[in-house]
This record gives structure tokens, sequence and C-alpha cells, in this order.
């Protein structure tokens, strides 16, 4: 046997995923079906805003979610409620979605029948970040109550967002935060980002992100059209 | 347990390519993690590759403006230490 020897290989670890995501977002540009994931710390207000966002939309759109927690349940009760189709993801203890569990639970579902498809990451400001789900805009959300430095503190999974969200805007007031720092530390962690403002319980802003989807679908659509 | 999403990715890695060079052991596997570490920027106004403000931040250290992140979150596997 040769001496030991150095090959440069130079390829991402999380390769597979990557491959897979991309794989999925080509299903679901096929389909027509527009993808939108959320992640945030746990608390922050994600299953309240997809409560919202599900019962509004379902009006006009064919609208399905994915949510994803360690253990129970409760959050994919919570959004059945709204009549749309809703798949819990149990991921042990796993602290993320991947793409390979996005894959799993939208098996057996006819894509091209969903207009909007929600997937709701495991609650956790560090571990989604490097995991490409196939999803189309990626939101983060960061709620009122966390502070004006989570940017700075967890850049990586703002900068890896395509939308901002401030949620629990209705506790501005009780919580004292400082918006204005908060959207500045916002903007230097991934400048350029969108960044919205709602409340989800009284329903401000909310009609102006369920815009941002409805013409992220428009726009996917015309590009589809063309090519 | 993201780091255990990590390490199957190393495997699988290892795996693929030590067969690809007809390894028949694998003595060392050189990683790169950046992490948003050393980041840098492509930025709008300079027209360049700048490093970024101190961390976390993605301005630009020259002038400023706001860049888009270039270099900083690489998370990959650089290469084998192979006997074939």
């Amino acid at each position: 046997m040769n001496e030991p020897r150095l090959v440069e290989v130079r390829r991402k670890i999380l390769k597979q995923n990557d491959l897979l995501a991309r794989s999925l977002r080509g299903r679901f540009r096929d389909a027509g079906t527009c993808v939108i994931s959320l992640v945030s710390s746990p608390g922050a207000g994600k299953t309240t805003l997809l409560e919202y966002l599900l019962a509004d939309l379902r009006r006009d759109y064919r609208v399905a979610a994915l949510v994803g927690d360690l253990a129970t349940e409760h959050d994919a009760a919570r959004l059945a409620r709204s009549g749309a189709a809703v798949r819990q993801i149990i991921t042990g203890t796993v602290c993320h979605l991947d793409a390979s569990m996005v894959e799993r639970a939208i098996a057996d579902w006819p894509l091209a029948e969903l207009d909007f498809l929600f997937i709701e990451n495991v609650g956790n400001l560090v571990c989604p970040s490097g995991f490409d789900l196939g999803e189309d805009l990626r939101l983060v959300l960061v709620s009122t109550p966390e502070g004006e430095d989570k940017p700075q503190k967890y850049p990586t999974i703002f900068n890896t967002a395509d939308i901002a969200i401030i949620t629990k805007l209705d506790l501005t007031q009780a919580t004292g935060i400082d918006l204005q720092a908060l959207t500045a530390n916002i903007a230097s962690a991934r400048p350029g980002i969108r960044i919205l403002k709602v409340a989800a319980r009284t329903g401000e802003g909310m009609n102006d992100l369920k815009q941002v989807f409805v013409s992220e679908r428009e726009t996917q659509a015309t590009h589809a059209g063309v090519t | 347990m993201h780091e255990l999403s990590i390490a199957m990715g190393i495997i699988e890695g290892v795996l693929e390519e030590a067969e690809r060079h007809g390894a028949k052991h694998v003595e060392a596997v050189h990683v790169r993690l950046g992490r948003l570490s050393g980041v840098v920027v492509l930025c709008p106004l300079c027209r360049a590759e700048r490093p970024a403000q101190s961390f976390p931040s993605l301005l630009c250290a020259d002038c400023g403006s706001p860049g888009r992140l270039i270099h900083g979150q690489e998370l990959e596997i650089r290469g084998l230490e192979i006997a074939t």
C-alpha cells in the first residue's frame, strides 16, 4: 500500500440536501405551487401568523401547510382549524427540517391542486439556516418581546431569509422595544431585505404580507408562462 | 442535533469521494467551516469584493454600503488523505 496522499475534494457537506431541495423546487414550479417557509425562535408567533394567513388565503386560493416540531401535533391541530390541509412533521431529536422530511411529507399530496404551501420550521434561530427546503421565499420572524439584537446574535438565519417580519407589533409599547434599532439591525445582517411589521392578533399589516405572497405567486406564474 | 446532519453529510461525502478516488483507507478528512467568519461581501458601490465590517455586519468595510455575501458561510469537505 502506498503512502497516504492528499486529494482535493471541495464538496459541500450538505450537497445531498441541496440536490434534493433543487429537485423539490422544480416540482413545485412545475405544479405552480408557491412555497413559503417560516423560521424564527420558539414562541415568535409562526403558528399564530399562519393561522391568520391560512384562513384568509383560503377564501381565494388552495392552501396547505407543513409544520415541524420535535414532538406533539399541537400546531397541526391549531392550523387545521382553518380548514386547510395540514400535516405535522415530528422531528424527534432533530432541531430543523430538511428537504427529505419535506419530500416525505408531501409524497401523496397532489401539488398541482395547491396554490400555496407553507412550511413552518422547528422554532430555532440557528440550525435551519443551512438547510434549503426548496421554498420560494424564506421568512424570518422576530417578535417585539425578543429585543432589538436578535439579528446581531443570529446573523446567519437572517442572512438566508428573503423577507423579515417583525411580529407582535401590538406589544410594542408593553415591551418597550426600539423598532428603529431592530430594523437597522436586520438590515445590517441582511442588506436590502424587505421588512414588514405585523400583529396577527389584531390583523395589523397582515394584508400587506398577504399581498407579498400573492404577487410572488403571480410573478412565478408569469415566468412559467413565458418559458 | 444539527451536528448529526452535518456529521452524516461528511460521512456520505467522504464515502462517495473515497470510492471515486479508489481509496482503500481514508486517513484524514479536511473540512472548511466558514460560519460567517472572514466574511467577504460584493459591494455595489466599490464594484468589488470587499471585507465586511466587524462581524456580524455585512456592510462594506471601505464605504459602508450594504454588500451581498460572497464568502464566509462555507461548509465543505476540502480534501481527503487517502491510501490507495
